[in-house]
């Protein structure tokens, strides 16, 4: 108990709570533009945290992760571009609801499940963390390539349209995901001499392409000045949620679950989980038609998953000292520079510092909630503007978020080449989000599946011969037979 | 523009094929089965079976020959040119930017499109130099983004 009191008083810190207010609010910030990520919110706060003691450098991090996530959702339900890869799974969904006027329902249950998905897997961090980075350690190549598949299967079944589309889409996503050097044998592969593909396709700038500048183009189309949406009719931020909660329960408990234990394997992040959560979804929906024209329960799973899996990265970061991602690799080089060494020793020596760690990820969900309802109010003032002063500014921001990944105008030209690839696929109906999905899963799917196949000599039969991997395989077949088993029973009523 | 399925399939062939003849450039790692080429070859044999499936489709559908068909929008008057210039501009950041710097070619985009779809040059010419300054402080003072600088306008760094 004494632990926990010194937690508490650790981070309840004038200092600390000034960190924190500030952080959310960066965080914020940089999570609603397009192109601008979590982790380079993280990294951005890497050089301020070296004059700060280890609570607030932390609490700083984690506050502007949990927001940068969440603030993902707010261009992408406005303007149906993501600001985060995190928020493409569901952003079709948002984006309906805003166009027919409920965009503050839209974020609201965004806002809210993000928050429940937060608070869950931090509740889990505190008291699973041994049992689950245990399980996440049992992971091997094997399991990775079922979960990838499994991750790159549901992007094409949760998609609008038809699955040949869906396909063609990831196809296009996986291609790209061929180009560079980053490969098996290291060997450069459709780089055509260019030293900046040698680093391949770089996914933020292609996804700016693919959703933010084809909708710009789109909005050239037709040059009238209405605003691009309509605006919200005073659905409240808050009124519908608790409506949502008792209509949803199960599935922000299952989203949050899910995002918390896909977030806890080293490598697997929130977007992944996402893209898991909104397809499980969408599987066990009473109203699976309703999904991408504006439906809000795959957006409760899958926002409640995305945060969690914020929360899940942390597990094997605390307890072992591997990274569950990008984010908790670059705290973990912050605790180093701390002097606090990340693994079981840290649970021994420190201990308070880590109850600290857990309170601030419960306060940062917790201010969320008032300071999202300040971020989305003041965001809802954008569907007010005319489209034809709107677009043009748009499009700047994503030159811009586009040039920052890498400092380089080569950014600027992967986003134009993508912004006309997915401006032809919008036309010709083919699905935008399983190209993304296949951008950022390529390298692991190709790295997984040929050590894999080395490790197994070739056999097949490996991926089946270990238990968690057997039943993602199992899940994964059961994922691509279902609808096509339902479609021929469906087909056989009918004839 | 817009592919029908005869079309999709028959350019999902086409990749197949340059996919496949391109892998036969990459290695294998040493004493292994797999390598650089492994998953293109797999891409491509994809795109194979996705290429004729959707032919297949369109022949049982008799949809009729490959054709790509304008799309509706195409029509509208200066709809081409309007998403023509959009692109052209961004492509004139990529080259002048570096020599310009960030600012000028910035407002300069943003007054040109703006005035393309037809907002007053009043109104235009404020915005665009107003917007310009909250991304050029938010982008290059708060998240310390190098944006190009020019000689001129260095004050605002």
């Amino acid at each position: 108990m004494s632990v926990i009191a010194e937690a508490l008083g650790l981070v309840f810190q004038p200092f600390v709570l000034v960190v924190i207010l500030g952080s959310a609010a960066f965080g914020m910030f940089v999570g609603a533009i397009p192109g601008l990520t979590a982790t380079m919110a993280t990294a951005l706060l890497v050089p301020i945290t070296f004059f700060m003691d280890p609570v607030p450098a932390i609490a700083a991090i984690v506050t502007a992760t949990a927001m940068a996530i969440f603030a993902g959702d707010i261009p992408g339900a406005l303007l149906r571009m993501p600001g985060t890869p995190a928020s493409a799974a569901y952003v079709e969904d948002a984006y309906a609801m805003t166009r027919s006027g409920r965009s503050e329902e839209a974020l609201g249950a965004a806002l809210i499940f993000s928050a429940i998905g937060g608070i869950f897997g931090t509740i889990v961090l505190m008291t699973l963390s041994p049992i689950l980075a245990e399980i996440a350690l049992k992971f091997s190549s094997f399991e990775y390539f079922w979960l990838v598949v499994l991750g790159l299967s549901c992007a094409i079944f949760v998609s609008p349209g038809s699955v040949a589309r869906g396909l063609i889409a990831l196809l296009i996503g996986l291609f790209a995901a061929t180009v560079g050097i980053d490969n098996p044998a290291g060997q450069p592969r459709y780089t055509f001499g260019s030293v900046e593909l040698l680093a391949g396709v770089q996914f933020i700038p292609a996804m700016i392409g693919l959703f933010a500048v084809s909708e710009v183009l789109r909005s050239f189309v037709d040059a009238t000045r209405r605003p691009a949406i309509v605006p919200d009719r005073g659905h409240g931020i808050f009124r519908r949620q608790w409506a949502n909660l008792r209509a949803y329960p199960v599935q922000a408990l299952r989203g949050s679950a899910l995002g918390t234990a896909i977030g806890a394997l080293p490598g697997a992040g929130a977007d992944i989980a996402a893209w898991i959560s909104y397809a499980v979804s969408k599987r066990f929906s009473r109203e699976p038609q309703k999904f991408g024209t504006g439906h809000v329960e795959g957006l409760v799973e899958a926002g409640a998953s995305n945060n969690g899996a914020v929360s899940g990265a942390w597990i094997p970061a605390l307890v072992f000292g591997i990274p569950g991602d990008s984010i908790t690799a670059i705290v973990i080089g912050v605790l180093y520079i701390k002097g606090i060494n990340p693994g079981p020793t840290v649970f021994i020596n420190d201990p308070q510092l880590i109850y600290a760690v857990f309170v601030v990820f419960l306060l940062a969900n917790v201010i969320m909630l008032p300071l999202g309802w300040v971020a989305i109010k003041t965001a809802g003032t954008i569907l007010a503007i005319p489209r034809n002063v709107l677009m043009p500014i748009i499009l700047m921001f994503c030159i811009v978020g586009a040039f920052a990944i890498n400092n380089s105008v080569f950014g600027v030209g992967v986003m134009l080449v993508f912004g006309v690839l997915g401006f032809l696929m919008d036309e010709n109906d083919i699905p935008i989000a399983p190209a993304i999905l296949g951008l950022v899963l390529g390298p692991m799917l190709e790295q997984n599946f040929i050590t894999s196949m080395i490790k197994a000599d070739g056999s097949f039969l490996a991926f089946f011969e270990r238990p968690i991997a057997a039943g993602l395989g199992l899940f994964t077949f059961a994922v691509w037979c279902i609808p096509a088993a339902a479609w021929a029973i469906r087909r056989r009523r009918h004839a | 523009m817009k592919l029908n399925d005869a079309a999709l399939g028959l350019l999902l062939i086409l990749a197949a094929a340059a996919i496949r003849w391109s892998a036969t450039g990459f290695s294998r790692l040493p004493n292994q089965a797999y390598g650089s080429e492994t998953m293109p070859i797999a891409l491509s044999a994809l795109a194979l079976g996705l290429g004729v499936y959707m032919v297949g489709q369109a022949v049982l559908a008799r949809e009729g020959l490959p054709r790509a068909r304008p799309a509706e929008w195409a029509r509208a008057p200066g709809a081409v040119a309007r998403v023509a210039l959009a692109l052209a501009l961004v492509a004139g950041y990529i080259a002048l930017a570096g020599r310009l710097g960030f600012v000028p070619v910035a407002v300069a985009i943003l007054l040109l499109l703006m005035l393309a779809t037809r907002v007053r040059w009043w109104v235009a010419v404020p915005v665009a130099a107003v917007a310009t300054l909250v991304i050029q402080q938010a982008f290059g003072r708060l998240l310390l983004v190098p944006l190009p600088r020019s000689d001129a306008l260095g004050f605002l760094w």
